[in-house]
């Protein structure tokens, strides 16, 4: 019956990025569902597990050309829409500059799927348990879209409408992901996903986080929450309460009230509200406790 | 390619119709297959290459790994079409002129197989760790963290580990 339906599903592989908005604008007007497809290690876990798929694909992996790679320039890094988590962690660049993002992509399953997996297919896949697009918004990244009414760049912050929704509108196209020039090599990067297995585990709570400590005093916070609301969440309660304090300031009461505030998390097949919560404010603690360390000297 | 493909009839759709060009194993083939058919069906069910198993069919367990320009990949997980003008290594293709791989030598000295269906995508993603860090020492951390895309049910990974780093000293000693 898989068979059949990997059979019945069209795809279309236009040859240039130009070809591939027409494709997308055109299926708009017709109504038809036309879902982008790069790695597929998303796309073919929804069919084996037959969830119902769109009328049609439309293949980006062919434009590994025009979409591909890592490119540094004044305005920060591009991450291309095909750009793998191999081909980042392979770029010493990259991990030099980003040790927090390079964690992340480290642990999105292991390397066979970090050889097919994106960054944008991350991002757009949306799910509140992702690995590098909670860093990736924890870094102020920059979603860009293109379709032929132009081009259009949403902050992250604003990108997840809901559980596994986004702003995409269906003739649009994630082109890259900008993180900026600023994120690139500042400090207090932090990453820790907590997993039944350090690979091959989808996150039961995590934290991606940069953390920023000067003469003592935190000035500059992003906490952004894995698996604890329907997506990926910055945290502003928290992060509120925690700018410009020093780290002996910080109360573990008044640390988990702000938290809650945030944070309402579920109890679902990977793990409960109870666990969920305290962890998050344990990792919290360590990743202000770790920050601050490496700035300490 | 067509943005004017007409709508599909059933028995149109169930006939392949993409021709791909791929290397297997060291030999150029030309398949015809339908756009979003598995990689690893197109190597057990047209090239009849039944080494490369399917396990769960949703890329957790690595059963099916073979090497897709140079990296070990999940081929439940891949479009056929994706291989187009690549060259694709199963365990089929590992030992060379009838001579097993280091690899494979290590897990037969080692008693790394029990029950066995984990055993050619672990051979062949441990095969491009060794092949991939020729002379150098991998710490045993890094060894596992490669192969955490491998389950094994049978053996708790103790004589996996072994034979890997007795590949990785074959090799060293071999230059």
């Amino acid at each position: 019956m898989q068979a059949v339906m990997l059979r019945d599903v069209e795809v279309m592989r236009p040859r240039t990025l130009d070809e591939a908005l027409r494709l997308l604008d055109r299926a708009h007007r017709e109504g038809v569902r036309l879902r982008p497809m790069a790695g597929c290690t998303d796309v073919l876990v929804d069919a084996h597990f037959g969830k119902a798929l769109p009328e049609r694909f439309l293949d980006v992996w062919g434009l590994r050309k025009e979409l591909g790679g890592l490119r540094w320039t004044e305005a920060g890094l591009v991450i291309g829409a095909t750009c793998t988590y191999a081909e980042a962690l392979e770029t010493p660049k990259f991990v030099a500059e980003l040790p927090a993002l390079a964690k992340a992509a480290s642990q999105v399953g292991a390397r066979q799927i970090q050889a097919r997996g994106t960054f944008a297919g991350n991002v757009e896949n949306a799910s509140p348990a992702a690995d590098a697009a909670p860093m990736l918004l924890a870094l102020d990244a920059q979603v860009k879209l293109a379709s032929l009414q132009g081009v259009r760049t949403v902050p992250l912050l604003n990108y997840w409408s809901g559980y596994r929704q986004t702003v995409r509108r269906p003739d649009e196209l994630i082109t890259a992901i900008v993180v900026p020039a600023a994120a690139l090599g500042s400090q207090g990067q932090w990453f820790r996903k907590v997993g039944t297995r350090a690979y091959q585990a989808i996150t039961k709570v995590g934290l991606a986080s940069r953390l920023q400590w000067q003469g003592g005093k935190l000035v500059d916070v992003r906490l952004a929450a894995i698996s604890m609301a329907a997506t990926p969440k910055r945290c502003a309660t928290l992060e509120t309460y925690l700018k410009g304090r020093e780290l002996a300031t910080i109360d573990a009461a008044e640390l988990r009230h702000a938290q809650a505030v945030d944070l309402q998390p579920i109890d679902d097949v990977r793990s409960n509200a109870t666990y969920r919560a305290e962890v998050f404010a344990r990792l919290v603690e360590q990743a202000l406790r770790e920050t601050h360390l490496a700035t300490a000297h | 390619m067509s943005a004017d493909h007409p709508a599909l009839d059933p028995r149109e759709a169930a006939r392949p119709r993409v021709r791909i060009r791929v290397t297997v194993n060291g030999t150029a083939r030309e398949i015809d297959v339908a756009p979003m058919q598995r990689l690893l069906d197109v190597l057990r069910n047209d090239l009849h290459l039944t080494g490369t198993k399917e396990g769960c069919g949703e890329g957790e367990c690595g059963a099916c790994s073979v090497l897709l320009a140079g990296r070990p990949v999940n081929s439940c997980l891949v479009p056929a079409v994706h291989a187009d003008g690549q060259e694709i290594t199963t365990i089929e293709g590992l030992a060379q002129h009838g001579a097993m791989h280091a690899v494979q030598k290590a897990f037969v000295k080692a008693g790394s197989a029990q029950c066995g269906i984990c055993t050619p995508g672990m051979v062949v993603t441990a095969a491009w760790l060794v092949d991939s860090h020729k002379g150098q020492a991998v710490p045993e951390p890094e060894i596992r963290a490669h192969l955490a895309g491998n389950l094994c049910r049978c053996t708790g990974y103790g004589q996996i580990v072994e034979a890997v780093v007795d590949a990785l000293q074959q090799q060293a000693t071999e230059g």
